[in-house]
């Protein structure tokens, strides 16, 4: 094992790790927002919102994550619509992690005993206000663990970004070992890397848990 | 305790053995494993047309496939003893060096950086990067593309990316995994230039000459690409390099001369003689 020339490329990786973070991020915020919609319209009362919540949802978990990227990139310049690469790879991730993130926040809300609410309507507060200051609160802490898994599969789902010629780690790493035919040093200092971003965010998340802990009533 | 001495000797004995064993198995070629096994087992591509890629009937193709399959034949006797390990252009040279390959034939160029650590026989075929363009693209000559308007996309190798950056600088360079995704970037309009090994740019304007052309001269040297392997095993870098120089430049020349017809349209460099008499 000579890992002398991976610091000799340290910068590539380096440039690779900041693309990396940065569509774990944009994807992170987008599936975190798009979530909270999925789960409202898979919660809505109206069923023509329930059906199209539910349709997004079986559409964005049943394909592969490739594919709507290639969708996304090579498809829509047919149809007149431009974006960049990393725009097409953070609103992939977005889209299709707001399905999982969506369920995740509706598991979490429905976990809650309907009569919370209903007493919280009782004491006079608003629908809005009951989601709010009631519901929200505790189903948010519930959530957490599994959230914490969602972002850590997003940080990992980064790596498809290579194929649309995003300069994020992975590619980076394969322009290293198409250079140096050191595939063992490469990957190891690769999965490396990508240890230290996931438990980073792990990490905080673990601090979130033991900051707001489940409750039980 | 006499017989407890006789267990632990004879215990030692076997193990002796047994290492002793393991030392033959690690020292024997692959060469050998190769014709007991009586199969080759190959890396190539299944995305860079010509050189490997699936045909309109599903069947595995191309001037390096078929090399491979001449290879099998030179090594067990049968073009059809052959298994082909599908990889990309990051999986192939893993393919060899983990053992899981016999060797690699996949638009491999030597490079002083990668003989390090990869064995390479001599060259199977020349190749040059020539670049593709829409007609009537703006781009008329290779000088154009040093421009801020350029978008210049090819596959992600490390020969790829210095060509990029040496001779269009002020381009964007774009870099995918295959040359598929690669020349899909060039008709979808996400490129607006493809820099190609130069057999995969002349068969893509083959079957696309109503909408793309390829730019007048190469860019950058030529270069070779050549067999590999893991390292380390010289029966069988021998046996590859002999076979390469007897269908490159020898007593098989007339089947490499067939094969390199079949793909690039036009007759192989001539053999080279050594003494003719």
């Amino acid at each position: 094992m000579d890992f002398g020339f991976i610091l000799n490329n340290a910068p590539l990786l380096m440039e690779g790790a900041a693309m990396t973070v940065a569509l774990a991020i944009g994807a992170l915020l987008g599936a975190t927002i798009g979530g909270g919609v999925v789960a409202g319209l898979r919660m809505s009362r109206h069923a023509p919102l329930r059906c199209v919540g539910a349709g997004f949802v079986e559409i964005m978990r049943n394909t592969p994550i490739l594919v709507q990227i290639f969708v996304l990139y090579f498809g829509l310049p047919t149809l007149g619509v431009h974006m960049s690469a990393f725009t097409s790879a953070v609103l992939a991730m977005s889209l299709q992690n707001s399905a999982y993130i969506g369920e995740i926040y509706r598991a979490g809300l429905e976990s809650i005993h309907p009569r919370q609410r209903e007493a919280a309507l009782a004491l006079g507060m608003m629908p809005g206000m009951a989601l709010r200051v009631i519901l929200l609160p505790q189903a948010l802490r519930r959530v957490l663990p599994p959230l914490g898994n969602q972002f850590i599969i997003i940080i990992k789902d980064t790596s498809v970004a290579s194929t649309i010629a995003v300069a994020e780690l992975t590619q980076a790493s394969k322009l290293l070992l198409d250079r140096s035919a050191a595939p063992y040093e490469t990957f190891a200092t690769v999965a490396l890397i990508y240890l230290a971003i996931s438990a980073g965010v792990a990490g905080v998340l673990k601090l979130a848990e033991w900051r707001y802990p489940v409750r039980v009533s | 305790m006499f017989h407890r001495m006789s267990r632990l000797a004879g215990g030692l004995v076997a193990l002796a053995m047994g290492l002793g064993l393991n030392v033959a198995a690690a020292q024997e070629s692959r060469l050998d494993t190769i014709v007991k096994r009586d199969k080759v087992i190959v890396a190539v591509s299944s995305t860079a047309r010509p050189n490997g890629f699936i045909d309109e009937n599903g069947r595995h193709t191309g001037f390096e496939v078929e090399f491979a399959r001449l290879m099998a034949k030179a090594l067990v006797g049968d073009p059809d003893k052959i298994e082909l390990m599908t990889t990309t252009v990051d999986g192939r040279f893993p393919a060899v060096l983990s053992g899981k390959a016999d060797f690699g034939i996949s638009t491999a160029t030597i490079y002083p950086d990668r003989a390090v650590r990869l064995a390479f026989t001599r060259p199977y075929i020349d190749s040059s990067t020539l670049v593709v363009v829409p007609k009537g693209s703006q781009i008329k000559t290779l000088a154009d593309l040093d421009n801020e308007n350029v978008v210049l996309g090819s596959t992600n190798s490390a020969a790829m990316v210095d060509r990029a950056k040496k001779y269009a600088p002020k381009a964007k360079a774009i870099f995918f995994d295959t040359d598929s995704a690669a020349a899909l970037a060039l008709k979808s309009g996400r490129s607006t230039a493809w820099q190609a090994d130069s057999a995969a740019a002349n068969f893509f304007v083959g079957h696309n000459g109503d909408e793309f052309v390829v730019l007048d001269g190469s860019l950058g040297t030529i270069n070779n690409n050549a067999i590999f392997m893991k390292p380390g095993d010289f029966p069988l870098w021998l046996a590859l390099d002999t076979i390469v120089r007897e269908y490159v430049n020898g007593s098989r020349y007339g089947e490499y001369a067939a094969l390199y017809k079949t793909w690039f349209g036009k007759e192989p460099p001539p053999q080279r003689p050594f003494n003719q008499n």
